[in-house]
C-alpha cells in the first residue's frame, strides 16, 4: 500500500514537472518569437526607405548587410516577398533577382541540402519567387533524385519559369499525373514565351491540361491568345468551347463576330449565356436580333442574361419595352419587366 | 493662392506594401495641392476614422480582401453618403473574376487594379486623377 502510494506520488510529480517544463519551454519560445518579431519590425521601420530606393530606383544599398543575423535576413526576405507579390514592374523583379543572386545564394544553397523537407521546400519557393538563377544547377541536381512529390512539382515550377527547354522535355513525360489545379499553377508562373509554346502544343496536352491552359489564358487576360481562343470555338468538346468563351469574356474583346453567331442557336445553354454576355461589349443595335432571340430562350439563365445586358443601356431598355409590348412569350415579357423595374 | 486640400487614404493589411505606396505618393506631382496621406489596416478601422467628416476630395486606395469589412463593403457604405461623389475609390484586387469586377464597379468603385500592380502605371494613374483635380474638374 505504502509502495503504491509512493509510486503514484512519484508519477504525479514527474508529470507535473514535465507539464511545468513544457510550459516554460513554450513560454520561452513564444517570448523569443515575439522579440524577433519586434526586431524585424524595427528593421523594417528603419530600413524600408533604403530598400524602396534600391528596388524601385536602383539606388545601391549603402549599409553593410549582416545576413548571418536571422532577424535581418527575415526582415529582408519579408520586404522581397512583399515587393515581388505586389509589384509587377520589371525593374523591381530584376532588382530582387540581382540582390538574391548576389547575397542570398550561398545561404540558400546550404538550405537546399537540408535534411528537413520544409526547409528544402521553402528554399525552392524562394528560388522561384526571387529568381535565383545561379542556383539552377543545384535545382537540376535535385530534379535527378527528388525526395518527395511536392519537391518534384516545385522544381518543375522553377523549370517552367527559368529552364523552358528542360521543362518541356520533362513535362510531356509526366503530365498525366497532374490535376487541373497543378496545371494551372504551372501555367501561371511560366514566362509568356513558354506559355506560347503551351499554346503551340495544345493538342499534346491531356484533357485537364487543355482545360487549365484555357482558364489561365483568360485569367491573365492574355490579349495575344485571342485568335487561338477563337479557334477553339470550333472544337467538338463542349467543355473546351465553354471555357474558351469564358476566357474571351475575361479578355472582353470581340475580334470575330462570325465565329460567335452560331452559338446563339446552340443546344448548350451555357454557350448562349456566354455569347449574350460577350455581346455586352458591342453596340446593342448591331446585335438586336441576337438579343430578341435569346430573351425568348427556353432557359431561364439565358433569358435573364439577355435582359440584364439590354437593361444596361438606353437602346437596350428600348428593346426591352418593345419585347413587353410585342412579344407573345410570357417569360420574355416577365424578365423584361423585371430588369426594366430595376433601373440602370 | 490657396492650395486645395486633397486626402489620400490607403486601406491595406500588408504594411510593407502600404509603406511602398506612401513613398510613391511622395513622388507625385502635387503642385497646388495640400495632399495628406493616411493608412488603415482594415475597412472597419477606416470607417471608424469618420471619413464622412470634411468636404475635401478624397482618394481611397483599398484592398478588396480585408479582415474586417472588404473593399466593396466599404465602398457600399461610402456611396450611401450624401456627398459620396467626393470619394474616388481605387480597388486593388487579387485575380477576381469578370463578374466580381463588374459587381465592384456597379457598387461604386471608380477604378480597379489587379495585383501585382505596375507601380509606374499606378503612379501615372494617380497623377492623372490629381491633375484633373487641379484643373478644377470634379473627380
Amino acid at each position: 500500500m505504502d509502495f503504491l502510494f509512493k509510486t503514484v506520488i512519484t508519477i504525479l510529480g514527474i508529470l507535473t514537472a514535465v507539464i511545468l517544463l513544457s510550459f516554460i519551454y513554450f513560454w520561452f519560445q513564444r517570448r523569443q518569437q515575439h522579440r524577433k518579431h519586434l526586431k524585424v519590425q524595427t528593421y523594417l521601420k528603419e530600413h524600408q526607405g533604403q530598400w524602396h530606393a534600391y528596388l524601385v530606383h536602383q539606388i545601391p544599398l549603402n549599409e553593410p548587410l549582416n545576413l548571418n543575423n536571422t532577424t535581418e535576413l527575415t526582415a529582408i526576405e519579408t520586404i522581397l516577398f512583399s515587393y515581388s507579390r505586389n509589384f509587377s514592374d520589371k525593374t523591381i523583379q530584376t532588382q530582387i533577382s540581382r540582390f538574391a543572386n548576389k547575397h542570398l545564394k550561398e545561404q540558400y544553397d546550404k538550405m537546399l541540402k537540408s535534411r528537413h523537407w520544409n526547409v528544402r521546400m521553402n528554399t525552392l519557393y524562394r528560388v522561384l519567387v526571387f529568381g535565383i538563377t545561379e542556383l539552377l544547377p543545384d535545382v537540376q541536381k535535385m530534379m535527378k533524385k527528388p525526395k518527395s512529390e511536392e519537391e518534384y512539382f516545385r522544381i518543375l515550377s522553377i523549370y517552367s519559369r527559368y529552364l523552358p527547354d528542360e521543362f518541356f522535355a520533362e513535362f510531356f513525360k509526366v503530365q498525366d499525373r497532374f490535376s487541373q489545379y497543378q496545371f494551372k499553377k504551372l501555367f501561371s508562373v511560366m514566362t509568356d514565351d513558354a506559355r506560347n509554346r503551351i499554346i503551340d502544343s495544345f493538342q499534346e496536352l491531356s484533357t485537364d491540361g487543355q482545360y487549365a491552359a484555357i482558364d489561365v489564358l483568360g485569367k491573365i487576360r492574355e490579349f495575344n491568345s485571342l485568335s487561338f481562343l477563337y479557334e477553339l470555338l470550333e472544337s467538338n468538346d463542349t467543355e473546351i468551347r465553354i471555357r474558351a468563351l469564358k476566357a474571351i469574356n475575361e479578355i472582353k474583346m470581340i475580334i470575330d463576330v462570325e465565329r460567335l453567331m452560331p452559338f446563339v442557336e446552340s443546344n448548350v445553354w451555357q454557350e448562349k449565356l456566354l455569347v449574350a454576355r460577350l455581346f455586352e461589349n458591342f453596340a446593342v443595335e448591331k446585335v438586336k436580333p441576337v438579343y430578341l432571340k435569346l430573351i425568348e430562350d427556353s432557359n431561364w439563365w439565358v433569358r435573364n442574361e439577355a435582359a440584364r445586358v439590354l437593361s444596361m443601356t438606353k437602346e437596350g431598355r428600348t428593346i426591352l419595352e418593345t419585347v413587353i409590348e410585342q412579344s407573345n412569350d410570357a417569360y420574355a415579357v416577365d424578365v423584361s419587366k423585371k430588369f426594366l423595374s430595376r433601373g440602370v | 493662392m490657396n492650395k486645395m486640400d486633397l486626402k489620400l487614404t490607403i486601406v491595406e493589411e500588408d504594411t510593407i506594401f502600404v509603406e511602398a505606396l506612401k513613398r510613391m505618393t511622395e513622388e507625385l506631382d502635387t503642385k497646388g495641392l495640400n495632399l495628406s496621406v493616411d493608412s488603415y489596416s482594415d475597412g472597419q478601422e477606416f470607417l471608424l476614422s469618420k471619413p464622412e467628416a470634411g468636404n475635401q476630395p478624397h482618394i481611397i486606395i483599398i484592398n478588396d480582401i480585408l479582415s474586417k469589412r472588404s473593399g466593396v463593403n466599404v465602398t457600399l457604405t461610402l456611396r450611401q453618403l450624401a456627398d459620396s461623389q467626393r470619394f474616388y475609390i481605387i480597388l486593388l484586387t487579387q485575380g477576381r473574376s469578370e463578374d466580381d469586377m463588374v459587381h465592384a464597379l456597379r457598387t461604386g468603385v471608380d477604378y480597379y487594379f489587379q495585383r501585382p500592380i505596375n507601380l509606374r502605371a499606378f503612379q501615372a494613374t494617380l497623377e492623372r486623377i490629381i491633375e484633373r483635380q487641379t484643373d478644377g474638374l470634379s473627380i
